[in-house]
């Protein structure tokens, strides 16, 4: 029981929190140069991409679907979080070379710092969200707050992915384009742009083998339907965050043992 | 007898070879297309310290001194934890700040103000700790004003001096000091090391690595001096820069 307070305690820094708290401020400060606008900035682009597939999809292709907007930014905004995290954090070691070879620094730190960072920004989403939803007549009410849950879901599988990809990218550089390329495919293997339901019967089983179908598809349920999602969409997704964070664990114990010298 | 702050206990540090090589999945399936089943196994290892031993004793000031690639700075890395042994012990009963870097993690768009609280806490202290040299801080950089606007208009020798502040300042009971004072002008080299000697004479440990065997006799009660991978001096200091003076001419 101790030991998984300790691996808890170590995995989510709660003992250098001076440390995060420092590290945040100073990646939101850069990011957005001090001022509340420049935090659109980074949900811009993640929102003329939604702008563009609702384009492309509602107005050329003419898909049969209501609230496509709504639907469609409730993809794409929590999606580009999730990737950009994980691309980021993988980066958390080899690009942090200069500090990590120098100062004693628990490594995990530094991929929660950033996955900290993308969260906050990802929460300004929630006001977009919520406004196009309304708009759009979506009723919103207590479940619109499982939106929290789904975020720190989708925050917990890519903090751990992370952890193991920053470890990776030191022993193989070139990982860097894999995850490049894997990212894309994991894209159009994702329920972002379509939803879940158009998912023909036979292969939904295998969609919930994605962790983060089922918490993006979530999404979708609280700003699309405008109902609570389903009991199993629930569960799996806290099931992938469960293990990722489990998996995040076993990397971070086994560590980082040796991995300075690799660098 | 007191016991030791550090003890270092027949220390081996070996390097694999294949760290030498680009490490990427390209150069992994080449070695696998040359039939190496396992190709992280290289079997050779170039050794950078052999064998080194010996015990720092609170209030000692240690000069430690080796050609470049003798293997100090990895000492030091292998001392504050970011390296591990590949054999032998090293056991520390004290919070050791490392002063291998000066400024770690400064960020060049927040003030000079902003980057002291980053940097302490990258050196692993808490907020009351950094509050409470904030002032001290100030006094040492001598920086003034200049102390809230954007890093990135410093100068290398004010980044320098605000840096060797936040270092030197925190309450680490020992410190770790690598040639980080190489930069900056002459006149705050002195100082800086006036402060080391204040410190030690309050009654911190200071291991210190340096090339200047001068500085080593003026300051150190102690030195250590690392030739080939192994520890071939370990005695006062005077007769200890002696030694590494012929050993470099």
């Amino acid at each position: 029981m101790k030991l998984i307070y300790q691996a808890l305690f170590d995995y989510f820094c709660f003992g250098k929190k001076f440390l995060v708290y420092n590290m945040v401020s100073r990646n939101i400060k850069s990011k957005y140069d001090r001022s509340f606008i420049g935090l659109g900035w980074t949900l811009l682009s993640p929102m003329m991409l939604a702008l563009i597939y609702y384009i492309v999809f509602k107005k050329i292709m003419h898909v049969q679907m209501e609230h496509y907007l709504a639907f469609i930014l409730s993809g794409v905004l929590p999606w580009a979080f999730f990737s950009q995290c994980v691309m980021e954090g993988m980066d958390s070691i080899v690009g942090n070379a200069g500090l990590v070879s120098k100062i004693p620094i628990p490594l995990q730190a530094l991929t929660f710092v950033n996955a900290l960072t993308n969260l906050i920004t990802l929460s300004a989403s929630i006001p977009i969200l919520v406004i196009i939803s309304a708009s759009q007549g979506i009723p919103l009410g207590w479940h619109t707050l499982l939106v929290f849950y789904f975020y720190i879901v989708l925050f917990l599988v890519a903090y751990g992915l992370a952890l193991v990809l920053s470890i990776g990218l030191v022993l193989f550089r070139d990982l860097r384009h894999v995850m490049t390329l894997l990212m894309q495919i994991w894209f159009f293997g994702t329920p972002v742009v379509y939803s879940f339901a158009m998912i023909p019967e036979q292969y939904r089983i295998v969609i919930h083998l994605n962790p983060v179908a089922d918490a993006i598809s979530g999404l979708h349920t609280i700003f699309t339907d405008g109902v609570t999602p389903g009991i199993k969409t629930l569960a799996v997704s806290g099931i992938w965050a469960l293990i990722f964070t489990l998996v995040g664990i076993a990397f971070m114990r086994k560590r980082f043992l040796g991995i300075l010298e690799k660098l | 007898m007191t016991e030791p702050v550090i003890e270092v206990k027949n220390l081996t540090k070996s390097f694999d070879h294949w760290l030498d090589q680009p490490h990427s999945f390209k150069n992994l399936l080449t070695r696998l297309s040359k039939g190496k089943w396992n190709p992280f196994v290289v079997g050779k290892q170039y050794t950078v310290l052999n064998d080194v031993s010996f015990d720092i004793y609170p209030g000692e000031f240690v000069g430690i001194m080796g050609r470049n690639g003798a293997g100090k700075s990895t000492l030091l890395k292998l001392i504050s934890g970011i390296y591990t042994p590949t054999r032998g012990t090293i056991e520390t009963r004290s919070i050791i700040a490392p002063l291998i870097e000066l400024g770690a993690g400064f960020h060049p768009d927040l003030s000079g103000y902003e980057n002291i609280f980053l940097n302490a806490a990258i050196l692993g202290f808490g907020k009351k700790a950094t509050e409470a040299i904030v002032p001290a801080i100030l006094e040492f950089s001598e920086l003034g004003e200049q102390i809230h606007k954007p890093i990135r208009n410093y100068s290398s020798g004010m980044m320098a001096r605000l840096g060797f502040s936040v270092a030197i300042n925190l309450a680490a009971p020992v410190l770790l000091v690598d040639e980080i004072l190489a930069v900056g002008d002459a006149g705050f080299q002195a100082k800086c090391l006036s402060k080391i000697d204040e410190m030690h004479r309050s009654g911190r440990t200071i291991v210190l690595i340096t090339h200047d065997p001068n500085a080593i006799e003026r300051h150190c009660s102690r030195c250590i001096v690392i030739e080939n991978c192994e520890k071939v001096y370990d005695g006062n200091a005077r007769d200890g820069a002696e030694y590494y003076k012929k050993l470099v001419m």
